[in-house]
């Protein structure tokens, strides 16, 4: 799941100080199950901005709407409206989602609300963390089902580093040294043979660093 | 030609104890402020922070919300998570440089007829002093 | 309309009494509740706050007053008295006298009118004489039934004939003068005592000579924000708020009239201490005390915070006088301490904390039906038959059993209930048939109880005798538990022999079925409606059962402790082994010059701050079995507070007699136990009262090993039970839901609760037998009609919901589809502020109905600023 994590109310109010029609748009899947941009948070992000413009003396008109996904072209056409009847969309989708009202609306301003943040899990209700970094290359079945590109603070594919105290990173003691977490589970597995093979270097090209990554299926394709 | 500011003063009211206390409170026949206004909600865990939110941007000059005592809620969890609302909305109002004394979670056992009465009249004097919502003041400029 | 034959009576109207009549009414019978004043609610009413929680009893018994009032299975008769009884079990005929209210009830609409005019003042008896009421009155607001009551004696209608004032100044006509006293007569199956207990009227420290010495329920009046002194913390004499309080304690309690301890006064001084703390911080509050007996659930905590963390003192001492101080309404307080220094200090005020004896008029009742009482007139019973009298039909709850608080009357009361069903199974099992509705879904009538020690027989018993299925599970292969180990109550009945008549009853119940070697795998559903599955360690296939309710009955454990060279000398004996020693050894007993006990072996230290209730009794009681096998053996027992609550005080002043030296040991200064090189044992401890250290040479050291948790993570994980810090079964509510835990349709008795005697936990048994009940005799699963939905259209299934519910009651498939269990969802709206997606509803609390109320409350108000 994405995660994201809604803008400070100051940065938002500041992008959207110029428009006076604003609607604000959600999007009910990943965002809204981490609680950044779901109807809830509509809502009262809504309800904070005529609050605000009323405080100031200002004249505002909000719409509030929220779309199953905005990263997909086909839910964009059920606000259309909503959209023409308004100045700027203040979206409340991940950096997908507004990438893609953006494109289905060209000459509309389009904002975004939140910042993307990563692709995590709830641990428990209200606290989210980093699991996957989209590298593009699984290692997950030699680590144990743990992955050190995403949660060793280095990256490190040869770990643990020599920061790694009773278990816990050197950046911090809240956050697991993930290396420890390997050995651990791998031990528990009877698998601990599997880190005495080297990874080689990673082969960071199919990580975006080989460009913007792309996926065709020419069996889906039309 | 400004008459004397009655702020207005909208309490979402659990309706175990504390609905208990208010109605106990008028068997008693003591008397509260008129400016207290009373939404009952079936638990104080069901006021969310859009409801907050709304109550103020309706125009209330305070809000209070009033639930059980702390480890007697009906539905075991709810007034502790009125209590973290209440400190969210509190950052939020920060914001938006409202004060946020505006904002109150009370606790109440079921018989504090007495003490809802006192906490009453003093969430109107402590919202009186504050003056009227910021939102009716800039607003009446226009 | 039913015939009333297979009715029950209820006799006194106090929380044993509300509770035994609704659990009976839940349970599908019709109640009598007779009650002597003109409402019900008894002391506990007038109590400002309850120990260990310091809830307000009004606030949460409120809803069960209004229940017992407006159920249709139950007939309330205040002003009433029982006349007469006559017939027996099954066939009572009795007569009632019921005086009149002089005001109709269902005219009355307590506007108070009547009151403000009548010109006789009286003392407020509600509070304690301190306030004044009118002639005609209502005892508090909301006090049930509600509507006001003429009270004949001093209104000037009938003293001074002619006063009208009140019947003309009611708007609502509901004055009636002519009303005249009546006799009903009941055909009854069953009768349940809860007459309750009068506080003992001290005789000495001059209780009516100085105003400012004042008994303890009317300083819980003081306390009270609607007695007389709204809360506020004032002395009689002069009404101003005092620097210094002393609490004198057993008054009335384990003196020559009354040889037993009243139970709950340690705690209720223990409670106004420290709120009087909590309320005026310089205060100096101090308890002037023998033994502090805190012995139940969470007390030794509650102890331990007034004295660490609100600074009350604790003085052990009985105080023998109070002398006025000349000039002033100043008391002075005599005292010697343990080593029998004379100290004199003065305080503002003294609180005298009386003892419970059984109330004089249930007392006469009681002789007239034939009833057995014990030499301090209160209920004889079996520990093993806790509320059943001598008279078949008849059952006794409450303090009229023995000095009991109110968590414990509770329970008595349910188990009276349950006592008073089986007596009754017959009778209304042919009530039953006709009407039972096909279209609800029926509960399942089978229950599952968890244990099987004595207390899980005991609930086992009670559904099957009332015609439920029952499984036991049990993961041993032998049914039992601890019980097997003990050999005596503390009445000196045999255990041994009622465990095995019990485990016989139980295997060869028709309706009951043991699974041994088994354990719970997994459980699911709801009350009614349950689906458990057990593993049975013999065979590879597991078990489904399908059941309306559960009792958790795993019991607890006993501490292995490695103090005092237990494990390494074989004369360091724990309690049990002691006991198989009396039935197996009597000869080495013969031959022991000397015995030491040591009490409080794990209980009462920082690791494990609870006190494990039993150990006291047991020790004493084994200490005189000694005595009787080899009278000229030296016995000490070495204790910290010597805890033999209620009539096992008894046990403790019999052992004083035959010579048992008891020695005081504190925390600090535990004894310490060496063994010479052949063996022997030597004992060194500090004396109090001597100021120096005592060498004893014993043969033989018994331990008083602490009672531990049982391991029941595993359950709680499964059915999703709190557990509290100590790591016993946390109850719905300390006080006033001992048997039931939040979840409906899942209870809890006996050790798994907390440490406890026999007899407790076989009343425990019986009340969550009772509690079971009332859901099983439903015709239909009954659910709260304000539940929780999900419009599916809106849902992505992120599971905010079923993360957040306090009741587990929303379900989520592996495939996303959300689900509210109905039975489960109590309709408190959290899920509907949380969910993201705003897919959540709750019919009657509406997201927009709410902001729309909040407009509308907001407008009209606008017009103010100006």
């Amino acid at each position: 799941m994405i995660v994201g994590q809604q803008k400070d109310f100051d940065e938002i109010k500041k992008m959207i100080s110029a428009y006076s029609r604003i609607l604000v748009l959600g999007c009910q899947t990943c965002v809204a199950i981490s609680f950044a941009g779901g109807m809830r948070e509509v809502e009262i992000l809504a309800s904070m901005i005529r609050m605000d413009r009323k405080m100031a003396g200002q004249d505002v008109e909000i719409k509030e709407e929220a779309i199953l996904r905005q990263c997909d072209f086909e839910f964009l056409d059920s606000v259309k409206d909503l959209v023409a009847g308004c100045d700027v969309v203040l979206s409340l989708a991940c950096g997908i989602g507004v990438q893609a009202m953006a494109e289905r609306y060209p000459d509309k301003v389009i904002l975004p609300g939140l910042n993307t943040t990563f692709m995590g899990v709830t641990e428990e209700m209200g606290i989210w963390s980093e699991r996957c970094a989209g590298c593009g290359d699984c290692i997950l079945d030699k680590t144990g089902g743990l992955c050190p590109i995403a949660r060793c603070s280095k990256g490190l594919l040869n770990g643990p580093c020599g920061g790694s105290v009773n278990g816990k990173c050197e950046i911090s003691p809240d956050v697991d040294c993930v290396w420890q977490l390997i050995i651990d589970r791998l031990k528990a597995l009877n698998q601990l043979e599997k880190l005495e093979e080297i990874f080689p270097i990673k082969d960071w090209s199919v990580s975006g660093h080989g460009g913007t990554r792309k996926i065709v299926r020419e069996d889906l394709t039309a | 030609m400004k008459g004397k500011f009655e702020p207005l003063i909208l309490a979402f009211c659990c309706n175990y104890c504390p609905s208990c206390s208010a109605d106990l409170a008028k068997s008693a026949k003591l008397q509260y402020p008129p400016n207290i206004r009373i939404i009952k909600v079936p638990c104080i865990g069901a006021v969310g922070i859009i409801h907050i939110l709304k109550a103020l941007e309706n125009g209330a000059d305070g809000v209070c919300l009033m639930g059980c005592l702390e480890g007697k809620c009906e539905y075991s969890t709810g007034n502790f998570r009125a209590m973290k609302r209440v400190q969210y909305v509190k950052k939020l109002l920060g914001k938006l440089s409202i004060e946020k004394e505006r904002l109150e979670l009370y606790n109440f056992a079921a018989a504090e007829a007495y003490r809802f009465c006192k906490l009453a009249r003093e969430v109107t004097e402590t919202v009186r002093t504050l003056g009227p919502t910021p939102l009716k003041i800039n607003n009446s400029k226009i | 309309m039913f015939s009333n034959f297979g009715s029950i009576l209820v006799v006194g109207g106090g929380i044993a009494g509300i509770q035994a009549c609704l659990d009976l009414a839940d349970s599908g019978y019709f109640v009598y509740l007779v009650e002597k004043s003109a409402f019900i609610g008894g002391k506990t009413a007038q109590l400002d706050k309850t120990y260990p929680v310091n809830d307000c009893p009004f606030c949460i018994r409120y809803n069960e007053h209004m229940e017992c009032a407006s159920h249709t299975n139950i007939e309330v008769l205040t002003l009433s008295e029982v006349k007469d009884i006559k017939g027996g079990s099954g066939n009572f005929k009795a007569t009632i006298i019921q005086r009149p209210r002089y005001v109709d009830i269902d005219r009355c609409t307590t506007c108070g009118l009547c009151a403000e005019k009548c010109p006789a003042k009286v003392n407020d008896e509600f509070n304690e004489g301190m306030g004044k009421r009118k002639a005609i009155y209502l005892e508090y607001s909301r006090a049930v039934p509600n509507g006001y009551v003429i009270d004949k004696k001093n209104c000037l209608h009938f003293t001074e004939e002619g006063c009208n004032i009140c019947r003309e100044a009611c708007n609502e006509k509901a004055i009636d003068f002519d009303k005249k006293e009546k006799d009903i007569t009941l055909n009854i199956g069953s009768i349940i005592l809860a007459t309750g207990f009068d506080s003992v009227i001290p005789s000495y420290y001059d209780y009516d000579k100085f105003s400012n010495v004042i008994t303890s329920m009317e300083f819980e009046r003081i306390m009270s924000l609607h007695g007389p002194c709204g809360g506020h913390l004032i002395r009689p004499s002069d009404r101003k708020e005092p620097k210094n309080i002393a609490w004198l304690q057993c008054i009335g309690s384990r003196d020559i009239q009354h040889n037993y301890c009243s139970t709950v006064c340690c705690m209720y001084a223990v409670k106004q201490a420290s709120l009087a703390k909590q309320s005026n911080r310089m205060l100096n509050a101090a308890i002037f005390f023998m033994d502090m007996r805190v012995c139940g659930k969470d007390y030794e905590r509650y102890y331990n915070r007034a004295k660490d963390e609100d600074d009350v003192r604790f003085v052990r001492s009985r105080v023998h006088n109070v002398f006025p101080v000349d000039g002033t309404n100043d008391l002075l307080i005599r005292y010697a301490d343990e080593q029998g220094k004379i100290s004199e200090e003065i305080y503002d005020m003294v609180v005298l904390s009386l003892g419970l004896e059984p109330s004089q008029d249930a007392v006469k009742l009681a002789r007239g039906l034939g009833i057995g009482l014990d030499k301090n007139n209160f209920i004889e019973t079996s520990s093993f038959a806790p509320v059943n009298t001598s008279v078949p039909g008849i059952y006794a709850c409450g303090a009229f059993n023995a000095p009991k608080d109110i968590s414990e009357s509770i329970t008595e009361a349910s188990a009276a209930a349950c006592a008073s069903l089986l007596n009754m199974a017959v009778s209304k099992a042919a009530l039953y048939d006709e009407s039972l509705e096909k279209t609800w879904q029926k509960p399942v009538s089978t229950g599952l109880v968890v244990g099987g020690g004595v207390t899980g027989m005991v609930s086992c018993l009670c559904l099957a005798d009332q015609g439920y299925k029952a499984y036991l599970i049990e993961k041993t292969d032998k049914l039992g538990g601890h019980a097997l180990k003990l050999r005596k109550t503390f009445k000196g009945e045999d255990v041994t022999s009622y465990v095995k008549e019990l485990i016989d009853k139980v295997e060869n119940h028709p309706l009951i079925d043991v699974c041994f070697n088994s354990e719970v795998k997994h459980t699911d559903g709801y009350a009614g409606n349950f689906s458990t599955r057990i593993a049975i360690s013999s065979s590879t296939e597991t078990k489904k059962i399908k059941h309306g309710i559960t009792i958790m009955s795993t019991g607890a454990d006993f501490f292995r402790t490695s103090e005092y060279l237990y494990g390494k000398n074989p004369r360091v004996l724990s309690w049990f082994q002691l006991d198989k020693m009396l039935d197996e050894k009597p000869n080495e007993i013969k031959k022991a010059n000397a015995w030491v006990f040591i009490l409080c072996v794990g209980s009462r230290e920082p690791e494990r701050p609870y006190c494990s209730k039993i150990c006291c009794s047991n020790a004493i009681q084994n200490a005189l079995e000694l005595k009787k096998v080899n009278p000229d053996m030296e016995i000490y027992v070495l204790y910290r507070d010597m805890r033999t609550y209620g009539l096992r005080e008894g046990l403790y002043t019999d052992a004083q007699d035959k010579g048992i030296v008891f020695i005081r040991y504190k925390l600090d200064g535990k004894p310490e136990v060496e063994e010479d090189r052949d063996g022997r044992l030597k004992v060194r401890i500090f004396d109090n009262i001597l100021g120096e250290d005592l060498i004893i040479q014993t043969d033989f050291i018994t331990l008083q090993t602490a009672i531990v948790p049982g391991n029941h993570d595993n359950l709680a994980k499964l059915f999703n039970l709190p557990v509290n810090q100590d790591g016993f079964f946390k109850e719905a509510h300390q006080k006033f839901r001992p048997v039931e835990f939040f979840a409906k349709g899942i209870y809890l008795a006996g050790l798994v609760h907390s440490p406890k005697p026999i007899d407790e936990a076989i009343s425990q048994a019986q009340a969550a037998a009772a509690k079971a009940v009332t859901v099983l005799s439903k015709e239909y699963i009954t659910t709260s009609n304000e539940v929780a939905s999900i419009d599916l259209k809106l849902c992505v299934a992120c599971l905010t919901c079923a993360r957040i519910c306090p009741f587990g009651a929303v379900i989520i498939t592996g495939m996303g589809e959300p689900y509210v269990e109905p039975a489960k969802c109590r309709g408190c709206g959290i899920c509907v502020v949380e969910c993201p997606t705003r897919a959540m509803v709750l019919e009657h609390f509406k997201n927009d109905s709410i902001l729309t109320k909040c407009k509308a409350l907001l407008e009209p108000f606008m017009g103010y600023v100006q």
